[in-house]
């Protein structure tokens, strides 16, 4: 390929997409693309696929440093509000696991695993059971964010004047972002995040605590009863034998619990919290981000959107000119003479037809009254023609040409050369004149000027249609060839 | 850019053939050369080149016409060369004066046609088969290049393209195109590379790079054009207002067709921008509308009687109960409460004003949704403009006349655009701000009515409802 390609086709980063995204909405509601020349050049310059050329010309247009400033601010505020988030959780995260613990002596195991977990693990199984319906809300949740994001850009903003471009590409970008499943899965995956930085630093606290200090530990219970707490016991321990932690079928649930025991049933709370809080967030967090970067993979991706589609003969040109590369001779051409006048030097006339395939001949010739010399058809004919006419003494000479054909230099030259060998007056019938003027007024009106001036050049004194079908006699002949 | 290593290729013919034409219609612009119906327009040797992704793969040249071949062949014989090699005396001829000037434009032909692989060889299927033209052959035969026939106007009554092939057979020329630059057929285009491509074996997979890359740009036109009348379908079905009992229900059918009708204009005029480049070809296609806009109103009864849409029941009368269940559900379910709310409204709407007046008292307000008669309008004049745009005008007309779909291009279309109407989520005539129409929605609806614009052969068997 001698075109060169920046990057194979399909490896446009998403900061490229969504700018390309940007232009094609703001020119979409505009109605159509604008005329912008030098983008447009710069885009078939770059080269590449449609895409690549399209995210080129987003880049090049004048608004493009506006709009990339506006994303790179979404990002920042974004991240920021993220981060401020995955900080709150975690704090959240300490805050519950040394309150708990530290509440009073002993500390109660189901009661720690309630708040640790039970909160974490309910809500997720919430989030599950809404997920075939979320779809339904994703449009919402983005006109949502949408008006926060503005309130918090109107309220964080008032002393400094955003551009209104940029303000409404942020606002595009969300839409964009936010509207489809990808800012459901966006919006999920910052969830879990959260969860997991509430998980992961509840049990860091844990180990920091449990490691410091001595707590006593208990399964206490006021409503159940011993056999339904050892029980719950031994189902909690489902996920924490995973990992290897010892239960309740070695330790005791009920009583004092020894040294020995409080340090098992602390590394069994530990693993309790790797698998009920933590792993779980874990997972749905990374299946959030695979799903979102599917959904974020799709964006810009539909070339064929009305705003992408217009622009495809702009930017994908099907031709290009090569410009003249063999121009007009300049050679004047001799200036034509006008054929002068000529006398009769007998009487009659004598027909020769112009532009006849020889079946149509014939059929003119039945047609014809006076006498036929043949059609000038070919070098070898025209040869013939002229000799009989040098040698014929006639009042008039008939070019019976058929309308329809195109009169050409061949044709003007052979109709000069004949008058000049029978040196008598001439005039040209466009026979199967019909069959012109089915081809429409216009064409008709076009080709009998072009006719006309042909007789004009060649010395013809005049041009008469006639139409050779069933009404078609020929219309001015008269006794001497032609009537006035 | 690199254009030597495109196939380089002369368009050469007789006087008034349609060379340039040809040539507007390959390139599709308007603007290249100069054409009228008479002898000699073209004067020069003007070339276009053919882009398949930026890269030219063929180079076209127009030359002038061949006006005086039997002259210039008679002249050849006197030019001095050897006889056993013809293309030897044609470059001798080439160097001299060219008799004085007086084949001034026959050797710019034949000097494009030595610089050029191979030569197109525009006929004038109208014209019968003269002894020039054999003349012409002959000469150009001379140059040792491969020639194509490309028979023009083969649409007209005038044309007889067999007496041409047998007589062009005789001549040894038996690979033929025939083209047609007033009735553009695209499929016509694959003939005449495909044949190039028969002719110029080393150059074959050019030329079928070339057409893949035409054909790509042609469905990702159709394919956007279709998105674009699916667009506006599925916006439309879902379009809903809400109007509080008591209100001014006239007011707000105004208001909502006015939105149906703006809708419809966009459409319009995207489709015309999407196809700007076949409206500036030579002879573009004839639509039907008026100054870029549609004569009737998509409400007028005559829209739908031209289209064969039945209309008249008390459903279509356009008012359709809604519940208000949506407001509870806070727009989560928003879907399935005006899948209920239609089925119920029609219900209502059948059981006469009083049955409307209940509800409406039950509910405070009711919806304003556009009825199936006027979504079988869209549906069917968007699909007509766009066969037009396509230049399959004839085909429309007779499946108009015979498609029991009444008004819609095809049952599918129609069962997915009355879908659409249970999901006002789905119209961004509703919210205009939101991006909301959904990719699996749209696409299936571009690709049925895209596949109708093909005659949509289901459209017959298969009768569908409209009330």
């Amino acid at each position: 390929m001698s075109v060169p390609s920046t990057a194979p086709p399909g490896t446009l980063r998403l900061g490229d997409r969504l700018l390309m995204e940007l232009v094609r909405l703001r020119e979409e509601s505009a109605g159509h693309p604008p005329h912008t020349p030098d983008a447009d050049a710069r885009a078939i310059a770059a080269g590449g696929d449609f895409a690549q050329r399209l995210a080129a010309r987003a880049q090049a247009l004048p608004e493009s440093d506006a709009r990339l400033r506006a994303l790179r601010h979404l990002r920042r505020s974004a991240l920021a509000l993220v981060g401020i988030v995955l900080t709150f959780s975690g704090i959240a995260g300490i805050a519950a696991a040394s309150t708990t613990l530290g509440s009073r002596q002993p500390v109660s195991l189901p009661l720690l695993v309630c708040v640790l977990v039970g909160f974490n693990l309910l809500s997720l199984l919430l989030w599950l059971a809404i997920q075939p319906w979320s779809s339904r809300a994703a449009p919402g949740l983005g006109r949502l964010i949408r008006q926060l994001w503005t309130r918090w850009e109107r309220h964080a903003l008032a002393s400094s004047k955003p551009t209104e471009p940029a303000d409404s590409s942020a606002l595009d970008a969300i839409r964009l972002l936010a509207g489809g499943s990808s800012g459901r899965w966006l919006l999920g995956a910052v969830v879990h995040a959260a969860w997991l930085a509430f998980s992961l630093c509840a049990l860091l606290t844990l180990a920091v605590l449990l490691s410091v200090r001595a707590y006593e530990l208990a399964w206490e219970t006021t409503l159940l009863s011993p056999q339904a707490l050892a029980q719950w016991a031994r189902w909690m321990s489902l996920g924490p034998a995973l990992l290897g932690a010892t239960g309740p079928e070695t330790l005791p649930v009920d009583g004092a619990l020894d040294s020995g025991a409080r340090e098992a049933w602390a590394i069994w709370l530990l693993a309790a919290l790797v698998v009920y809080g933590v792993l779980p967030r874990l997972l749905a967090l990374l299946a959030c981000v695979a799903l979102a970067m599917r959904a974020l993979s799709n964006i810009g991706r539909d070339l064929t959107r009305p705003g992408y589609a217009r622009l495809r003969t702009r930017l994908l040109p099907d031709h290009a000119g090569l410009g003249v590369v063999d121009p007009v001779s300049e050679r004047p051409s001799a200036p034509r003479q006008r054929v002068p006048r000529r006398a009769a030097r007998g009487r009659g006339r004598l027909a020769l037809g112009l532009e006849w395939a020889p079946d149509e001949a014939d059929a003119i010739e039945s047609q014809w009254q006076c006498h036929w010399l043949g059609v000038a058809d070919g070098a070898e004919q025209r040869r013939q023609l002229l000799d009989q006419l040098a040698q014929a003494r006639t009042g008039r000479l008939i070019f019976v040409a058929r309308a329809t054909a195109t009169p050409d230099r061949g044709n003007e030259r052979f109709a000069v050369e004949a008058i000049d060998a029978a040196q008598v007056p001439a005039i040209l019938v466009l026979a199967a004149f019909e069959r012109l003027q089915a081809r429409g007024n216009e064409a008709t009106q076009r080709r009998l000027d072009e006719w006309q001036a042909f007789a004009t050049r060649a010395g013809m004194d005049r041009v008469l249609p006639w139409c050779t079908d069933a009404t078609g006699a020929l219309p001015a002949l008269s006794e001497d060839g032609i009537r006035a | 850019m690199n254009r030597s290593d495109a196939l380089s290729l002369a368009v050469v013919g007789h006087t008034n053939t349609g060379k340039t034409s040809l040539l507007r219609t390959l390139t599709r612009d308007s603007r290249f050369g100069e054409v009228s119906d008479r002898a000699a327009t073209t004067r020069d040797v003007q070339g276009a080149a053919l882009l398949a992704n930026g890269k030219a793969l063929v180079a076209l040249y127009d030359t002038p016409g061949l006006e005086d071949a039997s002259a210039l062949s008679d002249f050849l014989d006197t030019v001095p060369g050897p006889h056993a090699d013809p293309v030897a005396r044609i470059e001798a001829f080439l160097a001299g004066d060219h008799d004085q000037g007086r084949f001034e434009q026959e050797a710019k032909v034949l000097r494009q046609l030595l610089r050029s692989e191979a030569a197109l060889y525009v006929i004038d299927a109208r014209e019968p088969v003269l002894a020039k033209h054999r003349d012409e052959l002959r000469v150009l035969a001379e140059c040792g290049r491969p020639l194509l026939p490309v028979l023009n106007f083969t649409a007209s009554v005038d044309a007889d393209p067999e007496q041409w092939r047998s007589q062009l057979a005789r001549m040894g020329l038996h690979v033929i195109a025939s083209f047609d630059t007033v009735l553009f057929d695209f499929e016509a285009e694959h003939e005449i590379f495909e044949k190039l491509g028969v002719l110029l074996e080393s150059r074959r997979s050019q030329l079928e790079r070339l057409s893949a890359s035409r054909d790509e740009d042609r469905n990702a036109l159709i394919l956007a054009a279709s998105r674009s009348v699916a667009e506006l379908l599925v916006n439309v079905a879902g379009l809903r207002l809400s109007v509080p009992s008591g209100g001014d229900e006239p007011a707000a059918r105004a208001r909502l067709q006015e939105r149906v009708r703006a809708a419809e204009q966009t459409c319009v005029d995207t489709l015309l921008g999407l196809f700007r480049f076949e409206l500036s070809a030579y002879e573009p296609p004839q639509l039907p509308l008026q100054q870029g806009r549609w004569q009737l109103d998509p409400f007028d009864p005559e829209a739908m009687r031209i289209l064969g849409v039945r209309t008249g029941s008390a459903a279509a009368a356009g008012g359709m109960a809604g519940l208000t269940v949506d407001a509870f559900t806070g727009g989560l379910s928003l879907g399935a409460a005006a899948l209920i709310g239609a089925g119920l409204g029609a219900v209502w709407g059948a059981s006469g004003p009083l049955g409307r007046e209940i509800s409406d008292r039950l509910r405070g307000h009711h919806w304003l949704v556009i009825e199936a008669g006027t979504l079988a309008v869209l549906a069917g004049r968007q699909t007509q403009l766009l066969r037009a745009l396509l230049r399959r005008g004839h085909a429309a007309q007779e499946q108009l006349r015979t498609g029991s779909a009444a008004g819609w291009p095809s049952p599918t279309v129609a069962r997915q655009v009355l879908r659409a109407r249970a999901h006002p989520e789905w119209s961004a005539l509703n919210n205009a701000a939101e991006e909301a129409l959904p990719d699996a929605v749209l696409r299936p609806l571009a690709l049925a009515i895209a596949q109708a614009l093909d005659g949509g052969a289901e459209a017959a068997s298969e009768p569908v409802g409209i009330q």
